[in-house]
């Protein structure tokens, strides 16, 4: 058993209502810190599971048991240059190296915002480059899959509610939609 | 003003933390030990949530004090005194 941290982004519940925290808390969220910032809530976890896949999927079920609508999860495979040389544990410089190909040959393309000067790139595929050189684990790499795997799916679900007006969830925003 | 400490020290020096950099502690019922308010007293000051029985109080205390920190709130404050 390994602890792994990540946060998971929801909404649908008020903050203010009594029973807010103890939803959560009865749903089994009592390994998340919960805040509330700029009208979205947010869980971050330190799970403790047999590997990564099996600690988010438990964590979505109990967010959702809670009664929240799950909209993103975090670290996100969408990842900037400054993002990918963290994660990578090499300098700034080294991740543009990569990018630009002095470093390194067939370095994936961008795949968002790619007309701005942070460019953003698919950590799965980053991290696959990165796993061929050996400077990632393999755990990392199938780590970087399932979150990408969750938020794809999630967002699908989320266009699909939209659609179709089965978000019955908490909808009056009393911090205004952005 | 003296309000109840938390069982934990950890967590108890996290909530400190929280009040030094301006934060308000407001007490809660429930799961929920307290409600920690950044200090931007407005809707879009950030809410932080203290368990009294987390599953981990290590890891909850670590947890609280990165979001302490990472609220952007207090160093907005810090900038205002400078003016």
């Amino acid at each position: 058993m390994k602890k792994y941290e990540f946060t998971i982004i929801a909404t649908g519940l008020d903050p203010n209502r009594d029973d807010f925290a103890d939803r959560f808390f009865g749903a089994g969220c009592d390994d998340a810190t919960i805040s509330f910032q700029k009208g979205a809530i947010i869980l971050e976890f330190d799970r403790t599971a047999k590997n990564f896949a099996h600690a988010l999927d438990e964590a979505i079920k109990n967010v959702e048991l809670a009664g929240a609508t799950i909209v993103h999860i975090e670290p996100d495979h969408l990842v900037s240059l400054s993002d990918i040389a963290v994660r990578a544990g090499v300098t700034r410089a080294a991740a543009s190296h990569y990018a630009n190909g002095d470093r390194g040959k067939d370095f994936p393309l961008p795949v968002a915002r790619v007309t701005t000067e942070n460019p953003l790139w698919d950590w799965v595929e980053v991290a696959r480059w990165l796993r061929r050189r050996g400077q990632i684990g393999l755990a990392e790499l199938l780590r970087a899959r399932v979150v990408r795997y969750a938020n794809l799916e999630i967002s699908k679900r989320r266009a699909t509610q939209r659609v179709f007006g089965r978000d019955g969830g908490y909808r009056r925003d009393h911090r205004t939609a952005a | 003003m003296a309000r109840s400490r938390h069982p934990n020290k950890e967590i108890e020096a996290a909530v400190q933390h929280a009040e030094a950099c301006g934060w308000i502690v407001e007490m809660s019922k429930g799961h929920s030990w307290a409600r920690l308010l950044c200090p931007l007293h407005t809707p879009d000051g950030c809410i932080l949530f203290v368990w009294s029985t987390p599953r981990d109080n290590e890891n909850h205390a670590n947890s609280l004090l990165r979001s302490i920190d990472r609220c952007r709130h207090c160093h907005e404050e810090g900038d205002d005194e400078k003016v």
